[in-house]
C-alpha cells in the first residue's frame, strides 16, 4: 500500500538542480572539461528520466511514495507545470544540452560556457513549463526571451576579445517584439466587450503576427547569427541557437492555438512566406562570398530557417509536421557541423583562411564532419537534411511552384560557398606543424557521419518523434 | 520638494514633451556617452512623469522605473570609463551625416503624414513614444557599438514600459521589464569591456636574445651602486686581465 506524498514538485526540482549545477560549474570553471563531463552525465540522466515520464498516468510510484508529476508551482503570479504540450520540447532541450556538454568535455568552449548553458537550459525549460502568468503565457514569453538572449549574448562572446556585433544584434529582436505582444493583450481584452467588432480581432492577429515575425529574426534581423558564428565557440553557437529556436517554434504553435485569429484573420501566412523566401534567397547569396567557415555554416542554417518559416505558413498538420521534421534534422546537422568546426579550431588555432589552408589533408574526417553537417542544412543528397528538404520543397510546390524553385536556386549559392571553402581546405598544406586527427576524434567523426548517413537513408527514424510533437502541438 | 514636483509637472506640458524629443535627437547627433547616458536618464524621468501625471499610474512604479534606469546608466558609464570609450568610437559618419538622416526622417514623417495610433494614449503622448521608437531604431542602425546599442535598447524599453503600465498595469510585469533592463545593461557593459579588452600577449621568457637593452626601446637594467656587481666597478675598456693575478695587499 503506497502512502500519498504528492510533495515532489517537478518544475522546482528541475530548476533548482540546474541552477545549482550552473553555480557549481561557475565556481569550478577552471576545470571546465570536468564540469562539462559532470553536466553531461546529469543532464543526460535528466533527459532519460524525462523521456520515461508518462503524463497520461501522472502519479508515479517511488517505493512507498506516490508522486504527482504534474503538481504546479506558483510564484509572483507565474505558474510552472510539467504538461503534455511542453514535455517533448523539454526532453529535446535536455538531450541537446547533454550532447553539447559531452562534446565540450573533449574540447572546451570557454570557461563559463557550461554554467551559462545550464542557466539557459533552466530558463528555456521554465518558459516551456509556463502555464499561468499575469497575462496569457504566450504574451509573456517574449519578455522572458529578452532575459535569456541577454544571457545567451554573454555566452556567445565567451570572453573573447573580439568584435561584439554578433552578440549585440542577438539582443535586438526580442526587445523590438515584446511591446507588440503587450498591445495585442489590450486588444484581446476588448474582444469580449464587443464581439461584433472585427477591428480588435484583426489588430490582435496583426500585432501577434508581426511580433512573431520579429522574434523569428528573418532577413534583415538575421545578422546576429552569422556575426556570432564567426566569433563565438561553435558548440556555443549551435546550442544557444537551437535552444532559442526550439522555444520559438513552440511559441508560434502555442500562439496560433491560443489566438486562432493569428492564422485566420491576419497576414501571418503572407508575411511569414515572404520573410522565409527572402531569408533563403539572401542566405544563398551571402554564402557565395563567405570566407569564414563559421559564417558559411551560419548562412546555411539561415537558408534552412527560411524554409522552416515557409512551412509554418501551411495550414493543417502537414506544414507543422514538415517544419518539425526539418527542425529535428536541423539540430542533428547543426551539432555535426559544430563538432567539425570546434575540432578544426582547436587543431588549427583559428578559422581564418591562413589557418585553414590545406587542412583537409591532415584532418579529412573532421573536414567531412563539417561538410556533411553544413550541406545537410542545405538538404544535399546523402546528408541528414536531404529527405526533409525534399519533402518540404515538394509540399511547397504543391501550392505554388515558384517559391520552391527560388529556394532551390538559392541552394546553388550555398553550394558555391562550400566549393570555395573546399578549394581552400584541399590546397597544398602551408602549416606543416598541424597535427593529424587523433584516433578518438576519427572514431567520433565516423560515428556521427554514420548517423548522418543513416538519417539520410532512413528519415522515418524520426517519424515517431515528429508525430508525437504534431499530436501535442497541433491539437 | 515643490520645485521638483513643478519640474516633473513641466514634463507633462507641450514644452516638456518637446524637450524630451530634442534630448533623444541629441543622443543621435552627439553620439557621446557622456551626453547619451544622462540624456537617457532625463528621458526616462520625463516619460515616467508624463505617464504618471496624465494616466494616473502609481508614483511608486514611476520611481522604481527611474531608479532601475539610473542603475542601468551607471553600469554603462562605469564600463565606458573602464573601457576608455572615445567619442569617435565606431560611428557611422559624422554629426552632419546623422543630422541629415534625422532631417530626412522628420521630413518623410511630415510629407507622408504618418499617423500612429495607440489605444488609450493621447495624440501628444503617442507622438512622443513614436519619436523615441524612431530614435531607438536609428541608434541601432547607425553602428554596432556596445554602449550605444545598450542606450538604444534601454530607450526602447523606456517607451515599452510606458505602454505596459498604461495598457496592462500589472506590478509583476513592471518588475519583469525592470529585470530585463538590468540584464540588458549588464550584457552591454560586459560586451563593451570584452571588445576593448587587450588581447592576451604570450608571456616573454627572459633569455639572452630577449634581455632588455636601450636599443630595443625597453627600460635598461640599472644597477644600484651599493649592490653593483664587481665587474661593474671597472671602467669601460679596462676590464681585468684574467691572466694576471690580482694583488690584494696580503703575502702570497
Amino acid at each position: 500500500m503506497s502512502a500519498v506524498s504528492g510533495g515532489l514538485n517537478i518544475p522546482t526540482l528541475l530548476l533548482v538542480v540546474l541552477f545549482v549545477m550552473a553555480a557549481a560549474a561557475y565556481v569550478f570553471r577552471a576545470w571546465s572539461q570536468w564540469t562539462a563531463l559532470v553536466a553531461a552525465v546529469l543532464t543526460g540522466g535528466m533527459a532519460f528520466l524525462l523521456w520515461r515520464v508518462d503524463l497520461s498516468a501522472p502519479i508515479a510510484t517511488l517505493g512507498q511514495f506516490s508522486v504527482d508529476l504534474t503538481i504546479p508551482i506558483q510564484r509572483f503570479g507565474f505558474t510552472l507545470q510539467l504538461n503534455t504540450r511542453a514535455l517533448l520540447p523539454i526532453q529535446i532541450a535536455f538531450a541537446m544540452t547533454a550532447v553539447a556538454m559531452l562534446l565540450t568535455a573533449a574540447i572546451p568552449q570557454g570557461d563559463a560556457f557550461v554554467s551559462l548553458a545550464l542557466s539557459l537550459l533552466a530558463g528555456y525549460s521554465a518558459l516551456l513549463m509556463l502555464t499561468g502568468a499575469p497575462l496569457r503565457p504566450v504574451l509573456v514569453i517574449p519578455l522572458a526571451l529578452i532575459i535569456l538572449t541577454a544571457v545567451g549574448a554573454i555566452a556567445l562572446q565567451a570572453g573573447r576579445p573580439a568584435r561584439t556585433g554578433g552578440a549585440l544584434r542577438w539582443l535586438v529582436p526580442p526587445v523590438l517584439a515584446f511591446p507588440l505582444f503587450m498591445i495585442a493583450n489590450w486588444y484581446a481584452e476588448q474582444i469580449p466587450l464587443n464581439p461584433q467588432d472585427m477591428h480588435p480581432v484583426q489588430m490582435v492577429g496583426a500585432l501577434l503576427s508581426l511580433g512573431l515575425l520579429l522574434l523569428m529574426a528573418p532577413v534583415p534581423l538575421h545578422s546576429g547569427q552569422p556575426n556570432a558564428a564567426q566569433i563565438a565557440p561553435p558548440m556555443s553557437t549551435a546550442l544557444i541557437l537551437s535552444l532559442h529556436q526550439l522555444v520559438l517554434i513552440y511559441l508560434v504553435a502555442e500562439t496560433i492555438h491560443t489566438f486562432p485569429m493569428v492564422r485566420d484573420a491576419s497576414p501571418f501566412a503572407l508575411w511569414f512566406s515572404w520573410a522565409g523566401l527572402v531569408t533563403a534567397i539572401w542566405a544563398g547569396l551571402a554564402a557565395i562570398g563567405a570566407n569564414h567557415p563559421g559564417r558559411l555554416w551560419s548562412y546555411t542554417g539561415l537558408y534552412d530557417w527560411g524554409l522552416i518559416l515557409l512551412l509554418l505558413t501551411m495550414s493543417g498538420a502537414q506544414g507543422l509536421s514538415l517544419a518539425l521534421l526539418l527542425f529535428a534534422l536541423r539540430i542533428v546537422n547543426m551539432f555535426t557541423a559544430a563538432l567539425g568546426l570546434m575540432t578544426i579550431e582547436r587543431h588549427a588555432g583559428g578559422l581564418t583562411p591562413p589557418h585553414l589552408s590545406g587542412l583537409a589533408s591532415r584532418m579529412p574526417w573532421t573536414t567531412a564532419l563539417f561538410f556533411f553537417g553544413g550541406l545537410g542544412l542545405a538538404g544535399f543528397p546523402l546528408t541528414a537534411g536531404f529527405a526533409g528538404h525534399w519533402a518540404a520543397l515538394q509540399a511547397v510546390a504543391q501550392s505554388d511552384w515558384r517559391p520552391a524553385a527560388i529556394v532551390m536556386l538559392a541552394s546553388v549559392g550555398i553550394a558555391v560557398g562550400y566549393i570555395r571553402l573546399a578549394r581552400l581546405l584541399f590546397e597544398p598544406l602551408t602549416n606543416l606543424q598541424l597535427r593529424r586527427e587523433r584516433p578518438l576524434g576519427v572514431i567520433t567523426a565516423m560515428a556521427v557521419l554514420l548517423l548522418s548517413v543513416w538519417l539520410a537513408l532512413a528519415p522515418q527514424t524520426l517519424s515517431s518523434l515528429v508525430g508525437r510533437a504534431v499530436l501535442t502541438l497541433a491539437r | 520638494m515643490t520645485w521638483l514636483l513643478s519640474l516633473l509637472n513641466w514634463f507633462a506640458t507641450g514644452y516638456g514633451v518637446l524637450f524630451v524629443c530634442a534630448l533623444a535627437g541629441l543622443i543621435v547627433l552627439a553620439r557621446d556617452w557622456r551626453l547619451a547616458l544622462p540624456a537617457l536618464f532625463i528621458i526616462q524621468v520625463g516619460v515616467a512623469a508624463n505617464i504618471e501625471l496624465i494616466y494616473k499610474i502609481p508614483a511608486q512604479w514611476a520611481t522604481v522605473q527611474t531608479l532601475v534606469l539610473g542603475l542601468c546608466c551607471t553600469m554603462l558609464a562605469v564600463a565606458a570609463v573602464q573601457a576608455q570609450v572615445t567619442q569617435n568610437a565606431r560611428q557611422s559618419g559624422g554629426w552632419f551625416f546623422r543630422l541629415l538622416v534625422m532631417g530626412l526622417l522628420a521630413l518623410a514623417w511630415r510629407i507622408f503624414g504618418l499617423t500612429i495610433w495607440l489605444p488609450v494614449f493621447s495624440s501628444q503622448t503617442t507622438q512622443l513614444l513614436a519619436w523615441l521608437a524612431v530614435v531607438s531604431i536609428l541608434l541601432l542602425s547607425l553602428g554596432d557599438h556596445s554602449l550605444f546599442t545598450g542606450v538604444a535598447l534601454l530607450l526602447w524599453c523606456t517607451l515599452a514600459q510606458a505602454v505596459v503600465v498604461v495598457l496592462a498595469p500589472i506590478p509583476e510585469l513592471v518588475a519583469f521589464i525592470g529585470l530585463a533592463e538590468l540584464l540588458l545593461a549588464f550584457t552591454c557593459s560586459y560586451l563593451l569591456l570584452a571588445e576593448n579588452m587587450p588581447a592576451a600577449q604570450p608571456k616573454m621568457v627572459l633569455t639572452d636574445a630577449t634581455f632588455p637593452t636601450n636599443g630595443n626601446g625597453l627600460a635598461p637594467v640599472v644597477f644600484n651602486q651599493a649592490t653593483a656587481p664587481v665587474s661593474a666597478s671597472f671602467p669601460a675598456g679596462r676590464e681585468p686581465d684574467p691572466t694576471k693575478r690580482v694583488v690584494t695587499g696580503g703575502s702570497q
